[in-house]
């Protein structure tokens, strides 16, 4: 009972220094919770059975990264119990000394483990279960689902699966705390308190060149992958660019503070300024002994910054590209596999279903041609991108696409006898097309010359699509002869039909019938085995279902990583600065006998805490400006649509969450600073 | 007048109505300026106690104390600290440098926090460090300094400011007996040279007896106070002991 006594005061007399870590503990379960619960939202149940599937696959998505979340959290929650327990070897040495057993000391932490653990337990799930009631909102916005049958709903499954993962870590807590304390001679743990004076002064010649180095390294990485990105032809070059940014990171944090000194130092004005040499000196040495933490919090950052931005900016690219690329009901087309098959006619296969074609309101048939030679490489040659590129073109007559453009709402496009137009918006291939189309470059097809209508292409795609695929279709004027050439050299040439059209007026539940037919009609050709031609069916309502499903894996993926790493460094970096003060009581009260201000040693730190704090993110930032960029360039395909939105929402969230840990660990070393707390 | 410092009847108590301590029991004196009063007594005797209290770290109960003329028992808040900055320099047993600053910014901390600019702190420090012969360890941090060349540094801090007081705690106390005398020979010299007036608290006969006068304290009151007058300082240390003596010879390790 005394052990219970003792377990409950000591928490409660250090709640100061236990509350970073207590914050930290209810954001990590209450994350933790909201992302296993997003199955059971009220919202998914309204939800239809090709949704069901994509929050299927998107709750597998994010129980595999549960595990690695789980063990990020893991070690976040050993390193800071164990932290806490270095400031707490005095006080065991105390109890040694007063003759109580190892045994018994072990039961004292193993209670206030327990103890912090079914608090931070009961209050993170809920926070959890509250904020995942706001995520059911996200999630019906991004699945369009309907709200009017909102309901509280918490999911027990991912209430055991918290109470699992997190008990497990909890007891990894206790075995490791219990190992430290076991194997403390009780001279050490009394002398614990006696620091030695550690300077981590280092030489300021050597800092200047690796701070130097350090700023090359990142200059070039920088460089190779935003301007010179096209060099990059591999995993392997990007990879050698992110080691040249991890060692650069690292290198500039070991050499910064050498700098700031040397730099401080300078200006003699600034540096012989009330508290400014002794700031600058001590956040030095904070930054000097903090080095690798440094670097590690910095690349966490710079990773949540971009799995932020980056999975907001292809949920908003993806909603600007269905809007542009899916914007008829349904369409179908046939393909052969070579040139030397010939593809079903969709009037075939229309007809041999007795399609009732009064279902369509409007409806468009084309043929999309292939001719060998007529190709992106052709296009190209004139160019430094001629082996970069090789793709055949489509190739549609001018009527057929105005027509195909009415259905889509779109402008129809108009162009001389001898003229051609290129549509395409693959980012990869759009820019290379342009510069041919500027040259003039000309394509013959079907005997003839054509020369581009316009100097850029247009950034349009024929078939319905989730992202912008689109790597190259021409419009030729109707008096190109296509039909006459592909019977003459039907070996070299292919013909797709497609078929596009909108519903008439009708019931969700019968439009929702009629797809269904009609995805039907694809799987019935696969299943006939009609040798090498295949039936492709898109309806909107797949397509937006989805992309709108990738959207989110994107999205809870990245934010769930994102938060956790955020929440791991802020909470890494609270850790050092609480301990950093306090080390430094001493310090303070020496200042305050020579008589200087409170406000004056509240300025300094608050300017040691905000830089300490600051650099991190700053260099996190710088990263991430060129970083960004390489991950929307790797995810081109999803095109550059709202990024700057997607970054200054993921900015926000990094901003506020990173704020309200500054703040609250100002507030507490202002506190263990203060005069006569001991 | 000349008189830097005057106590009036200070009183200062401890603890609750039943377990009442006097740590301070109207304790009077003054101290005229270019003074070094050294202030003896046994642990507990209050001798610490007296010099938070001039200091204004600790607060009276009762009494005045005056400093140049000024009521310091009744400022309060922020001007504490300006009061401190301005009128008071401090060394300690412990040295209480900043371990992350160099010697020269130790010594300037004391003047840039005054406002005073940077090419005048670096003029006077350069002085200060050339009477105190500690020019070589400017540059070098306290890790990297004896305890002497500490404590000497410690004692530029203190006098940088030309303080009307300087509040000495046992300033020998961490330091070996040649390290002692070198620091008491300097702080002689700075009492001389600079007509500083110095307040050590020891309990130290040796370190006394480089004083002018020596004020000894029992059980919180003044005991006796004696004067070094035109006595050699080897003379006057016997007179310390003798007092020490009858103090009961229990000035714990008074030699």
């Amino acid at each position: 009972m005394m052990l219970f006594k003792l377990a409950f005061r000591n928490i409660k007399k250090s709640i100061k220094d236990y509350l970073v870590y207590f914050a930290t503990l209810i954001l990590g379960i209450a994350i933790f919770y909201v992302f296993n619960a997003i199955d059971s939202q009220s919202a998914m149940l309204t939800l239809k059975d090709t949704k069901l599937e994509i929050i299927g696959l998107l709750t597998d998505v994010l129980s595999v990264v549960s595990v690695f979340v789980a063990f990020v959290l893991g070690f976040l929650i050993v390193y800071a119990s164990s932290f806490l327990m270095k400031h707490r070897k005095k006080e065991f040495a105390i109890y040694m000394l007063l003759g109580m057993s190892k045994r018994s000391i072990s039961a004292v932490i193993v209670i206030e483990t327990i103890f912090v653990g079914i608090i931070s337990l009961v209050v993170g799930l809920m926070l959890g279960v509250i904020a995942s009631q706001g995520m059911s909102i996200v999630v019906a916005n991004l699945f369009e689902a309907d709200m009017t049958r909102f309901q509280f709903t918490i999911s027990s499954s991912a209430i055991v699966k918290t109470l699992l993962y997190f008990l497990v870590m909890y007891g990894i807590v206790i075995v490791c705390d219990v190992f430290v304390v076991g194997k403390e001679r009780l001279i050490n743990l009394i002398n614990s308190g006696k620091r030695s004076e550690k300077n981590y002064a280092k030489n300021p010649v050597l800092c200047v060149i690796v701070f130097i180095a350090a700023c090359v390294l990142l200059g070039t990485a920088y460089y190779s992958v935003t301007a010179g990105a096209e060099d990059l032809h591999s995993i392997r070059d990007l990879g050698i660019q992110v080691v040249k940014g991890i060692i650069g990171t690292f290198m500039a944090f070991w050499s910064v503070a050498g700098m700031m000194i040397i730099l401080a130092g300078k200006n003699k004005r600034f540096y012989f300024k009330g508290l400014n040499a002794f700031s600058v000196k001590e956040l030095g040495n904070r930054v000097n002994s903090n080095v690798f933490s440094g670097g590690i919090i910095c690349l966490l950052l710079f990773f949540t910054i971009c799995v932020l931005s980056c999975s907001m900016s292809v949920r908003n690219s993806l909603n600007n590209v269905l809007r542009k690329n899916a914007q008829a009901d349904v369409q179908m087309y046939s393909f052969a596999d070579d040139f030397d098959e010939t593809s079903l006619s969709i009037d075939e296969i229309l007809e041999n279903n007795n399609v009732d074609m009064m279902k369509f309101s409007d409806y468009s048939k084309l043929h999309v041609f292939g001719l060998a030679g007529v190709s992106a490489q052709e296009l190209l040659k004139a160019t430094e991108y001629r082996d970069s590129y090789y793709s055949d073109f489509g190739i549609i007559k001018q009527s057929d696409y105005n027509e195909l453009a009415r259905i889509y709402g779109r402008d129809e496009v108009g162009m001389a006898d001898d003229e051609y137009i290129l549509l395409a918006n693959y980012s990869f291939a759009v820019d290379k097309y342009d510069l041919a189309l500027k040259n003039g470059t000309t394509l013959d097809i079907c005997g003839k010359t054509y020369k581009p209508a316009y100097n850029k292409c247009k950034r349009l795609s024929v078939l319905m699509s989730a992202a912008e695929d689109n790597d190259g279709i021409l419009v030729v004027p109707d008096t190109c002869d296509l039909e006459g050439y592909v019977k003459t050299y039907p070996e070299s040439a292919r013909v797709i039909d497609i078929f596009t059209a909108n519903y008439v007026d009708m019931s969700r539940e019968e439009h929702d019938a009629w797809d269904e037919y009609l995805a039907n009609l694809s799987i019935k050709y696969i299943s006939d085995d009609s040798g090498d031609t295949y039936i492709a069916v898109n309806t909107k309502t797949d397509i937006y279902d989805a992309s709108v499903g990738l959207a989110a894996i994107f999205v809870f993926t990245g934010s769930y990583l994102g938060m956790v790493f955020l929440i791991s460094a802020a909470a890494i970096l609270a850790l050092k600065e609480l301990s950093n003060a306090s080390d430094n009581y001493d310090k303070y009260a020496v200042l305050r006998k020579i008589g200087v201000d409170e406000k004056m040693i509240n300025r300094s730190l608050l300017g040691q805490s905000a830089l300490f704090f600051g650099l991190p993110l700053g260099l996190a930032v710088i990263h991430s400006i060129f970083g960004i960029q390489t991950g929307i360039f790797i995810l081109s395909v999803f095109s550059r649509g709202g990024l700057t939105n997607a970054i200054l929402f993921s900015a926000g969230i990094i901003l506020l969450i990173y704020l309200i840990y500054f703040s609250v660990t100002y507030a507490c070393s202002k506190e263990i600073i203060k005069e006569n707390r001991r | 007048m000349n008189e830097i410092l005057k106590l009036e009847e200070v009183e200062k108590y401890y603890g609750g109505k039943i377990n009442l301590t006097k740590a301070l029991d109207k304790v009077s004196f003054s101290v005229d300026k270019g003074e070094f009063v050294g202030i003896m007594g046994s642990s507990g005797s209050g001798k610490t106690t007296l010099l938070n209290c001039i200091s204004t770290i600790d607060r009276v109960t009762a009494g005045h104390i005056f400093m140049e003329g000024e009521d310091i028992t009744n400022i309060r808040g922020n001007n504490l600290n300006k009061f401190r900055r301005e009128k008071l320099g401090f060394i300690f047993q412990d040295f209480n440098l900043l371990d992350t600053l160099t010697a020269l910014e130790n010594i300037s901390i004391a003047l840039s926090i005054q406002g005073v600019n940077a090419g005048e702190i670096e003029k006077r420090v350069k002085a200060m460090a050339a009477k105190l012969d500690i020019e070589d360890v400017m540059n070098k941090y306290p890790y990297q300094m004896s305890g002497g060349q500490k404590q000497r540094v410690a004692a530029a801090r203190a006098l940088i400011t030309s303080p009307a007081l300087v509040l000495a705690d046992e300033p020998t106390g961490a330091l070996d007996s040649k390290a002692s005398r070198h620091l008491l020979e300097s702080m002689e010299m700075l009492n001389w040279d600079l007509q500083a007036t110095i307040l050590m608290v020891t309990h130290d006969a040796f370190s006394a007896s480089y004083a002018s006068r020596v004020i000894f304290i029992k059980d919180g009151k003044i005991f006796s106070e004696i004067r070094k007058g035109n006595d050699s300082r080897k003379q006057f240390f016997d007179k310390i002991i003798e007092v020490v003596t009858m103090l009961g010879g229990n000035l714990n390790d008074a030699l």
